[in-house]
């Protein structure tokens, strides 16, 4: 099990998170948040690249700065902004890098061709990485961070940058490593943890906001959400009086999906929805 | 081990020692003289085979009591010079009998003939013998006003300063005059011709240079290219990874010293194609009035320059090494790194220039200070990127 207890992070006067609590277990996180909520500061703390202010990381009970190695050895990490050499081929980088991770050397091999077919490079194996698409860089970094087998996966922003047709393969490809270990996903796109975080961490003002299932989240905004279908020329106006989370033209009118908080405001005809996390995540983060 | 295995591969690619290798090319034939030794300066030349004839016979060093075989060998060469006279025909009709009594003729004062004939023989046909034997003229010249060896027990330190005035400097002080009556004292004279001991001297200080532009090359690019490739936060949360900045200085190091070595490897082949290297076993003092602050042999001497260089260059690894921790890009990393090793290049030629060579006193100081100045630097430099980089935060 990791735990945070009540971490926090702050630079000089500059406070990144604070008070920080939550248990992991087996499973997927999302951790939604806007861009600058400090989720990759949290991500940082949490593969010891950034230490506490205050509060502590434990895992199985036990400080993971003062497991040191012994936790790193634990740990596969996908920064957000994956670092690789271009002249590499991806069998050459996961060498390096399994070299860095102090694997036995008769492992190596197996394991690089294991983990390249599961994220389906294994026929560019030996091409190098500076003709790869984003996506297959991405998929190299989610190879690199399984090499050691993890029992805590940390991918932040792992999306970013990808394609539509992309992002679905990355997701089914995190989806099935979150049986048997922690995985962390940090993300600022409601749609890549939706259908596959056992639980979502939202946090706000550098603090927990939530950590829920997406159902339990989603719930928070019951009777809230609706649909309402007005003229075009009146959008502007019912912008300014509601919070509208998407619109859509439709013919002659717009179709638009909007947020209410007291029950006496809601105008005639609306629709109630039920709220999806992109609803939340629009609302909390409005 | 892996790691700096894996780190000395990726710091000594193939372009970059290709590169290295054209530098150093380029460096030679600019600014080394010892690949044209002996044959750039005649005189030099004649130096060098009076050493060879004295060392069949004496090995490393002339006695004084020996120094009769000095005039033994002017006299062969002015055999053979009057020799050439009398086969010249010119001369012969002039009635000119000997080389002596050519040498004395006023040049101006002849005809276009004789001035013809006395060129040949000084500059073409007997120019060996004629070099060879102004070289000793001048070792008996200078024994006349500055003798530097049969001198009377006693009478080293004012023998000592007569040296010191006309040949080290002129206001030798007392360590100096101290040095040298200790060497002269000794009565046998080195069979190193000077102006091998010179040659070396001088481009050992060069060498210095060659050697930091080659570790540049090697480091910089390496460093700046594994910041710019954003890898540094990722291999942070690694087993080892985390003490890879400590792991890419001690690569770094291996890397330089490896070329370094290949470099002093380089430098000693060329002295030994040009013949310096035959004199390894003489005392490090010349054949003339050059002396070091200790004693030892050139060959010793040699190591030691080399030895030192090197030391010193790998000290200055550290300084590249933080230029390329704090560089930006390749071209800060230049902007910076290029000016830094041509101001360390031109402080180590004016500095390092006749390493330990007996001149003031202060010139040792500097030298001394110099070195232990630049391995302070990286001591420094070291242990401030040791700390910095065991701070918990990774700095990225």
């Amino acid at each position: 099990m990791l735990t945070l207890a009540k971490v926090t992070k702050k630079y000089g006067n500059h406070t990144a998170v604070e008070d920080i609590s939550i248990n992991m277990e087996n499973g997927l996180y999302g951790m939604l948040a806007p861009n600058g909520a400090g989720k990759t500061t949290l991500i940082k703390m949490i593969t010891t690249l950034l230490l506490p202010t205050s509060g502590e990381i434990l895992y199985n009970g036990m400080n993971i700065w003062e497991m040191g190695t012994a936790y790193r050895d634990l740990v596969g990490y996908l920064p957000q902004q994956f670092g690789y050499y271009k002249n590499n081929t991806p069998t050459q980088y996961l060498n390096y890098l399994a070299c860095l991770k102090k694997m036995p050397k008769k492992q190596v091999a197996g394991r690089i061709a294991e983990l390249l077919e599961l994220v389906g490079l294994s026929d560019v194996a030996h091409k190098k990485m500076k003709k790869f698409s984003g996506g297959m860089l991405q998929r190299v970094g989610i190879a690199q961070a399984m090499l050691n087998d993890p029992k805590i996966l940390i991918l932040d922003e792992p999306t970013a940058g990808l394609d539509p047709k992309e992002r679905v393969r990355f997701r089914n490809i995190i989806s099935a490593l979150g049986k048997d270990r922690i995985v962390i996903l940090s993300t600022h796109i409601v749609s890549d943890i939706e259908s596959i975080a056992n639980q979502v961490i939202m946090i706000k003002n550098q603090h927990l906001y939530q950590m829920d299932t997406v159902d339990a989240i989603c719930n928070m905004l019951e009777g809230s959400i609706y649909e309402l279908e007005i003229p075009n020329e009146e959008f502007e106006s019912f912008e300014q009086e509601y919070q509208v989370l998407s619109a859509r033209q439709e013919s002659g009118h717009m179709l638009v999906r909007f947020y209410v908080e007291e029950e006496e405001g809601i105008p005639k005809n609306s629709v109630l929805c039920n709220a999806n996390l992109e609803d939340v995540f629009l609302v909390v983060y409005q | 081990m892996r790691i700096i295995l894996y780190e000395c591969k990726k710091i000594l690619k193939l372009p970059l020692l290709v590169i290295i290798i054209l530098f150093t090319l380029l460096f030679y034939n600019l600014f080394m003289d010892s690949q044209y030794y002996p044959n750039d300066d005649a005189s030099l030349a004649a130096g060098v085979d009076l050493a060879h004839i004295l060392m069949d016979k004496y090995q490393t060093v002339l006695p004084y009591s020996e120094m009769g075989i000095l005039q033994e060998i002017k006299q062969q060469q002015l055999q053979s010079l009057d020799s050439l006279v009398q086969h010249n025909e010119v001369l012969q009709n002039a009635g000119v009998k000997d080389y002596q009594q050519l040498r004395g003729m006023d040049m101006d004062a002849v005809g276009k003939e004789i001035q013809e004939a006395f060129w040949e023989i000084d500059f073409d046909k007997g120019i060996r013998e004629v070099f060879l034997y102004q070289g000793i003229d001048n070792i008996e010249e200078h024994m006349e006003y500055a003798p530097f060896m049969g001198i009377e027990k006693g009478r080293e330190e004012e023998a000592a300063k007569k040296i010191c005035e006309s040949q080290i400097a002129q206001d030798g002080d007392e360590a100096t005059i101290k040095r040298v009556a200790q060497v002269i004292a000794r009565n046998e004279m080195s069979l190193l011709p000077t102006g091998a001991f010179n040659r070396m001297a001088e481009d050992s200080s060069k060498f210095g240079v060659l050697l930091l532009f080659s570790c540049l090359i090697l480091i910089l690019p390496y460093q700046i290219r594994e910041r710019l490739a954003h890898v540094n936060p990722l291999f942070a949360t690694t087993n080892t990874g985390r003490g890879i900045f400590g792991k890419r200085y001690i690569a770094a190091v291996l890397s330089c010293l490896l070329v370094c070595l290949l470099q002093a490897g380089a430098f000693l082949s060329v002295l030994f194609k040009v013949g310096i290297l035959k004199y390894r076993f003489c005392p490090a003092s010349g054949n003339g009035w050059d002396y070091l602050w200790f004693d030892m042999s050139f060959g010793g001497y040699l190591t030691l320059s080399i030895s030192i260089t090197i030391l010193f260059n790998i000290a200055i690894v550290s300084v590249f090494y933080l230029i390329s921790r704090i560089a930006l890009n390749y071209i800060v990393g230049l902007a910076i790194g290029l000016p830094t090793a041509i101001l360390i290049g031109i402080l180590y030629i004016k500095v390092m220039n006749y390493f330990l060579f007996v001149g003031h006193l202060r010139q040792l100081y500097v030298q001394f200070g110099f070195i232990a100045g630049g391995l302070l630097l990286a001591a420094m430099i070291v242990v401030i990127l040791h700390f910095r980089d065991r701070k918990r935060d990774v700095m990225v």
